[in-house]
């Protein structure tokens, strides 16, 4: 679907003037960025500077953090279709200032600045700019807060507000914007920076369009739209039509709510090239701030789209016409006006992300896309340190370790160490010599021991920090985050997922005293226990507090999901890993299998294989076969016979989510029904569905499903493989022993084995007793 | 012609590929000379390529030698070290403890830095790079100091000598030392180097504070790690090339290029500063004209065969970058800046498959196996392609003859695979691709001065590298320069420029000096100093003792190169922020120690004025205060340059150095067309002719091409000046 208007654009003449524009927007972006006085900004790129169309799609985007391209076409099309026109007037050298989450932008702190742009007095187009703001006047400082219930406690919203007009900066907006928040310093800068920005943008714009002439400007930046969009459509035809869902799960835990939660992402490739992603499954909206606004779940999903999928392109907002999402008004994934949404962009949103990244990497499995491959990334539990530095100045201010996460393992090589976030493709989480400007001391920066997911390919492992206030009797320390009952990253084909995230508060340690005796002290949160103090195990989403110099703030953040059968995984890089203090004893020995000399790393084969086949055999004795295993599950549900937290989690969302209920539906049916007689062999291979499973076809031309391992046929090529094979709870402290496991109570890892040959094909991190995920429903 | 009793100025450049050196003379003529890189023993390629350049007139190497004043040497072997991980091997690192992981998280930047933003966003492909120290030779040692200083965990010794023995232990060859704020407190870090010099004396070692004293513990490592992993073999190949150069009777100081863009010592060099020295010679060339012009402002554009870097020199100096990225490392060595975009002769053209579009770069097909006509297995059509195709380059002329290239098999890649596809024409589809990198270019140069806010019409443009001239006049097309300017030693423009090089070294420190509070005029945004701020007189104190520090190393330093006090200049560079802020203006004050009011209100007003010419006085931002992030202080000495000869006018009329008509197809203003182009031998064009475009001018190593709309007039250098007709 290439634009019709390709035949009266001159090619060279365009793709001189795509250069000329990116350059240009780069210039404005850069402005900004310098300009700017949040770290988060300087750090983590969070800034961009667009061009849109006169309708407000965005046809050139210069980005520091992906997530954000949608955002200001949202909110030029929300000031179109609220008539501003018509009362409020564009004008030459207007600028709007909006914030309102559920306009565009991903929370409250992601402030964006809106010009219309005018070329001789004609109103052709839009430039606008964003920044994540440090405070925005919420009920804490920052505007990620723990606390927040409700939308009125995450700080001032601003529905896209006129801040210049006719080229005059209005005061009194101004003097709104800095009396509602803590650092009206910063407020300020950033918003000066913004506006900044956009008459650079505005200047460097007009000149372009001098050169090339406003006709074929505007022919050509409606193609740049189309052109985005016709690539989008080529690149899902690659791949297999059907549906492809993962599911994840959340703890949303606060002094008012203590919850499981789910989402259920499905991506459908169509025929035409559409990409259609809904949540068939998701829990209602949370009292807390673990909820998304539906423009943030746009923007995190494109963004993941971008990197993972899209990447050859040359991207723009007009992909966004290739891809339909639709998300239940009222649940997590798309909460009304009246629900908190600070935490979403690197909370739940984020792990409907991984959800994501699991269903393009199984998509390109079976396409041989496999450089495309990548099981879930992780999620960000992002410290806050507010207060006065040494100087006496107000701060605010992200820890940004928190950007060393780990990524989701791969195709054919382990995730990637601290280094994944999901927003952004140029990680970068600093030095710990950026302390000059907060109030902070570090103690430890590093990797975590088995902090991604075990696997054939484990998943990349995330950092751990420790600090303590420093020069400054003013600190202010919380920690946006979630999952201290629950893994909230997946693993996929038979890896497990993370450990859950963690919090230790140790005030009034001694630990300087310590020091002064040359004692040895705490540098992992595997031996806190070093010091003395109040010792609190938190769960990791907490309001700020008032730390003192000495209190130590612990935070293990997020690896990413591991892939395949651990006991799969190569014993050498297993020996490694050891060696390398990157994995412990236990992991090797009782997860990956494997006999080695602790001293020298030398790896026992022999031994090894006897390991590794014994668990396999262990497989096959505990394993519960599918049909029976529902039953149970059934049965269970029905007695209700389950941890309390579960059996309100099931109470609520059968009554919210019809697909839920279905899914039950079907369990209770699949439970009772006869069974089926399927071929003893099939000998010719239609496609690999993942690494261990294949569609084959028998002789008398029935399609099946085929453990790619052994042979053993386990279903129809229309069935849910996983009812099929071999099915175990596993309490999730038998695989994380030195790290925090998931609380059994709160979630199992259900494994899935074959039948005959006992390889792990599958691990779902899931309460108990929930529905098995139906993850492919291809047109075969 | 005469060589007795001249004295030569010898420059040699050790490149990936080739080795290139030139004799000049004190008239500004000079001889080339090249020779293939031997990576095995590198010393062989710096007397081989000075011998072929003897050779070239007439004399040995030792005659060279025995005339020789200067002797400068540019060398990649520092990089290709890292590339090939080729440096000292088994090298240990001790760091401060629950920091281990600093090198190998590598700020998380690590994963991507130095891969092309096109490929990087795609995140399941990238990785970081094989570390130099593997986790198992880092050991961590308790202690702490704070970002102001001050000692808050005493170094423990006991943990240090368990460290250095497990090191030893392991058989590393080397340990680098690198703590928190060691640069502002290098007490632990000294004390460190005692026990490994006790317990392992002789053991080479590397420590942080001293290799680059500069803010940010990741690049700080990585510099100080590079320092020794390539500094063994580095010096040894130094050592052995001095000591032939002895033996060939050259007995002055041999002097190496570093990146920061000026020349030191081979025994006071240290060996991170000369990674990326290479191109730096280019803008040191650029320097060297800049002088001798007498122009204020000048921009160095060179085209390579696989990137275009562009340079800038204004009224106040030119930009360093404070972290480049070398072989994948961020290392804090900082290093004359040049803004490099993948376009180049190898720059591979292609049809996008989704869109039907044509594209141009940035992949490129590099020297191997390079653009089709090279007839190295090059299969996808580049940049150079084109070049031929459109006749603008002699296949039977390249490198003067030396290299046939296959313009059959050009026409052929070309035709398959650009001008089918998208149903046109071969030349129109090879002028296609030349319009789109030349536009590529253009912006880059462009907005590399209007992103600092300089006019571009203030500037000379320099076109050099292999494919500058070729180009040159396409990418600087459309943007109102003062003048563009080729020299007829376009492609060996960097080894020529190295020889011009000053004796220069850097200094710098972080201070942290944080002035809250200062009085400011609420109307005007300015600060208003009456008198030096009592409540600051502490950080004022510190600050100027950092300053007067540098400043003494600076000149001691230069001492023991053997130039006296009145040979030296100094230069200061700032740089600063207002309070709150966290991205640094650099400014370059005249005098750095605060003394006086008037001290202290020149620094600020340079900052400001500077602040404002870049982003407005709407962004000023007096409230905060100022803070003045880092010194640097710059000292050069000039050693012997060459006195570039000027050339009496001739006629206007070029027709003496007029070699054939040939067809070249151009766009002209009726349409694009292939058009019969007078070519001319460059070497032959005397000072007062003019070229009308469309031309082509030839020479061994280069082809300029003046396009339709252009006009050349050779000047007293016998350099060529295009302008607009």
């Amino acid at each position: 679907m290439v634009s019709n208007i390709d035949d009266q654009l001159d090619p060279v003449k365009y793709e001189v003037l795509y250069h000329r524009l990116e350059q240009e927007m780069y210039e404005a972006q850069q402005i900004v960025r310098h300009l700017s006085a949040s770290t988060i900004v300087r750090e983590a790129g969070e800034v961009a500077e667009v061009i849109c169309i006169k309708e407000g799609t965005a046809c050139i985007i210069s980005a520091g953090l992906l997530v954000h391209v949608a955002s200001v076409t949202r909110n030029i099309k929300y000031m179109i279709a609220n008539r501003y026109a018509d009362d409020i007037g564009f004008y030459e050298g207007d600028q709007f200032i909006g914030n309102d989450c559920h306009i565009g932008g991903m929370h409250i702190p992601d402030m964006m600045l809106i010009a219309p742009f005018f070329y001789k007095g004609e109103h052709i187009g839009w430039l606008g700019n964003y920044t994540h703001v440090p405070e925005v006047g919420a009920i804490e400082p920052g505007g990620m807060c723990a606390s927040a219930k409700e939308f009125c406690h995450e700080g001032i919203r601003m529905p896209g507000v006129k801040i210049s007009e006719k080229g005059r900066v209005k005061r009194d907006i101004i003097q709104i914007l800095t009396h509602a928040v803590r650092d009206p310093k910063t407020m300020e800068i950033d918003t000066r920076a913004k506006i900044a920005g956009n008459e650079r943008a505005r200047q460097r714009l007009t000149k372009v369009i001098d050169e090339f002439g406003l006709d074929f400007y505007l022919k050509a930046t409606k193609k740049m739209v189309d052109d985005a969009e016709a690539f989008a459509r080529e690149r899902v035809k690659g791949l297999r039509p059907g549906k492809y869902r993962a599911r994840t799960y959340t703890d949303s835990v606060s002094a008012f709510d203590q919850k499981i939660r789910v989402g259920e992402l499905c991506m459908e490739t169509k025929k035409d090239g559409e990409l259609a992603i809904s949540t068939p499954v998701a829990s209602p909206q949370a009292m807390g701030y673990n909820n998304c606004a539906m423009p943030a779940i746009e923007g995190l999903l494109f963004c993941v789209l971008l990197w993972q999928f899209y990447y050859k392109s040359r991207w723009n907002t007009g992909m966004l016409n290739a891809i339909s999402m639709d998300f239940p008004l009222g649940s997590v994934f798309n909460a009304d006006r009246s629900a908190a949404v600070g935490y979403c962009p690197i909370g739940v949103g984020m792990q409907l992300q991984g959800c994501l990244n699991d269903v393009i990497s199984r998509a390109s499995f079976i396409s041989g896309n496999y450089e495309d491959m990548m099981a879930s990334n992780s999620l960000l539990n992002c410290p806050t340190v507010g207060g006065l530095d040494r100087y006496g100045r107000t701060y605010g201010a992200i820890i940004t370790s928190t950007m060393a996460c780990g990524g989701g393992a791969r195709h054919d090589k382990d995730g990637q160490d601290c280094s994944v976030t999901q927003f952004n493709p140029w990680d970068d989480c600093g030095d710990v010599e950026t302390e000059e400007v907060g109030p902070i001391l570090m103690f430890t920066r590093r990797r975590r021991a088995d902090s991604g997911g075990a696997g054939k390919f484990r998943g990349g492992l995330a950092a751990q920090s420790i600090f303590t206030p420093h020069r400054s009797d003013v600190t202010f320390v919380g920690l946006t985050g979630s999952g201290g009952y629950m893994s909230l990253v997946q693993g996929m084909y038979g890896g497990y997922p993370t450990p859950t995230g963690a919090l230790e508060v140790i005030t009034g340690s001694n630990i300087y005293a310590l020091a002064e005796k040359k004692l040895p002290l705490p540098f992992s949160m595997e031996n806190l226990d070093r010091v003395e103090g109040k010792h609190e195990s938190v769960y990791p989403s907490a309001a700020s507090r008032k730390l003192n110099q000495g209190d130590l703030y612990c935070v293990q953040y997020w690896g990413g999901g591991g892939s395949g059968d651990p006991i799969e995984r190569d014993p050498s890089m297993v020996a490694k890993d050891l060696r390398d203090g990157l994995t412990h004893r236990y992991t090797v020995e009782n997860i990956y299998c494997v006999d080695l000399d602790p001293v020298n790393y030398k790896v026992n084969e022999v031994e090894t294989q006897k390991l590794r086949s014994e668990r396999k055999q262990a497989r096959l004795r505990n394993g519960i076969p599918g049909k029976e295993y529902v039953r149970k599950m059934v049965e269970r549900r029905k007695s209700n016979h389950l941890p309390e937290v579960v059996s309100a989690f099931l109470e609520e969302i059968t009554d919210f989510s019809e697909p839920f209920r279905k899914e039950l539906e079907f369990e209770e049916r699949f439970a009772t029904s006869p069974d089926k007689i399927y071929p003893a062999t099939a000998g010719k291979e239609l496609l690999k569905l993942t690494p261990y499973i294949s569609v084959m076809e028998s002789e008398d031309g029935r399609k099946v499903m085929v453990c790619s391992k052994c042979g053993k046929v386990l279903c129809d090529a229309n069935e849910n493989f996983k009812l099929h094979c071999l099915i175990y709870d596993r309490d999730p402290s038998d695989i994380y022993v030195e790290n925090k496991a998931p609380d059994k109570n709160w979630m199992i890892f259900r494994e899935f084995y074959c039948p005959e040959c006992g390889i792990q094909v599958e691990v779902e991190g899931t309460p108990v007793a929930t529905p098995i995920v139906h993850t492919y429903e291809l047109d075969l | 012609m005469e060589e007795h009793g001249e004295k030569y100025i010898v420059y040699t450049d050790t490149g990936g590929t080739f080795s290139d050196a030139v004799i000049v003379r004190q008239d500004g003529t000079f001889v080339n000379g090249k020779s293939s890189t031997t990576p095995d023993d590198l010393e062989q390629c710096f007397f081989n390529c000075v011998s072929a350049a003897a050779k070239n007139i007439g004399l040995s190497v030792e005659e060279v030698f025995s005339k020789t004043e200067i002797l400068g040497y540019g060398t990649t072997a520092g990089t290709n070290a890292i590339l090939t991980r080729q440096g000292a091997p088994d090298l240990g690192l001790i760091i401060t403890k629950g920091f281990e992981d600093t090198t190998l998280i590598g700020r998380s930047l690590g994963r991507w830095a130095g891969i092309h933003p096109t490929q990087s966003i795609h995140v399941p492909t990238t990785d970081y790079p094989e570390p130099l120290i593997p986790r198992t030779r880092i050991k961590g040692v308790t202690e702490r100091i704070d970002s102001a200083g001050e000692v808050i965990i005493p170094l423990y010794e006991h943990e240090v000598r368990k460290a250095v023995q497990e090191l030893t232990d392991a058989g590393v060859s080397g340990i680098c030392v690198v703590l928190l704020w060691s640069f502002l407190n290098n007490k632990h870090e000294n004390k460190i180097r005692e026990i490994i010099e006790e317990m392992a004396p002789g053991m080479p070692t590397a420590i942080s504070s001293e290799v680059s004293p500069l803010i940010r513990e990741y690049s700080r490592a990585n510099s100080t790690i590079v320092n020794l992993y390539i500094g063994t073999a580095l010096r040894t190949l130094l050592e052995r090339i001095k000591r032939r150069l002895v033996e060939s009777g050259y007995r002055k100081p041999m002097l190496v290029m570093q990146a920061a863009g000026g020349l030191s010592r081979r025994k006071v060099v240290k060996p991170v500063s000369t990674l990326h020295s290479g191109p730096v010679g280019g803008l040191v060339g650029v320097r060297f004209w800049k002088d001798q012009y007498g122009v204020k402002n000048v921009l160095g554009s060179d085209v390579g065969g696989t990137s275009f870097d562009v340079s800038i020199l204004s009224e106040e100096g030119s930009p360093y970058i404070r972290e480049p990225v070398v072989a994948r490392f961020t290392i804090s060595n900082p290093m004359m800046e040049i803004i490099s975009i993948g376009a180049g002769g190898g720059t591979v053209a292609y049809v996008d498959e989704m869109t039907h579009l044509l594209r141009v770069g940035p992949m490129s097909a590099g020297a191997k196996p390079g653009p089709v006509c090279y007839g190295r297995g090059g299969t996808e059509p580049t940049v150079t392609d084109a070049d031929v195709v459109l006749g603008r380059i002699d296949p039977d002329y390249f490198l003067g003859g030396s290299m046939k290239l296959d313009k059959a098999a050009a026409e052929k890649a070309m035709k398959e695979k650009i001008a089918d596809p998208m149903g046109i024409s071969l030349e129109d589809a090879a002028l296609d691709i030349c319009e789109i990198i030349d536009q590529t270019m253009g912006d880059t140069l462009a907005s590399t001065v209007r992103q600092r806010g300089l006019k571009p019409e203030d500037f000379t443009v320099f076109g050099f590298g292999g494919a500058g001239p070729a180009h040159c006049a396409g990418y600087t097309a459309g943007t109102s320069y003062k003048q563009v300017i080729v020299t007829p030693f376009a492609s060996t423009f960097s080894a020529y420029g190295a020889s011009t090089s000053d004796v220069l070294h850097r200094y710098e420190s972080s201070p942290f000096t944080v002035m809250p509070g200062l009085p400011f005029d609420v109307t005007t945004g300015y600060f208003d100093v009456k008198e030096l701020p009592q409540e600051h007189n502490d950080a004022i104190k510190r600050y100027n003792g950092i300053c007067q520090q540098l400043i003494d190393n600076a000149y001691s330093d230069m001492a023991d190169e053997g130039f006296r006090e009145s040979d030296i200049s100094i230069s200061y560079v700032l740089e600063m922020r207002y309070g709150g802020q966290l991205y640094e203006v650099m400014t370059r004050p005249k005098k750095i120690i605060i003394d006086s009011v008037e001290d202290m209100n020149n620094i600020l007003n340079t900052f400001e004025n500077k602040y404002v010419e870049l982003f407005s006085e709407g962004a000023m931002y007096p409230g905060g205060g100022i803070e003045i992030y880092n010194i640097v202080v710059e000292a050069s000495a000039a050693v012997m340059k060459p006195e570039p000869l000027r050339f009496p006018k001739k006629g206007k009329d070029p027709k003496n150095a007029l070699k054939e008509k040939r067809k070249a197809y151009f766009k002209m203003s009726d349409g694009r067309k292939w058009v019969d182009t007078p070519v001319y031998e460059m070497g032959l064009l005397e000072h007062g002719n003019v070229v009308n475009g469309p031309a082509i001018i030839e020479h061994v190593d280069t082809t300029f091409v003046v396009l339709p709309d252009r006009l050349v007039t050779v000047d007293e250098f016998h350099h060529m000046v295009m302008t607009e007709k």
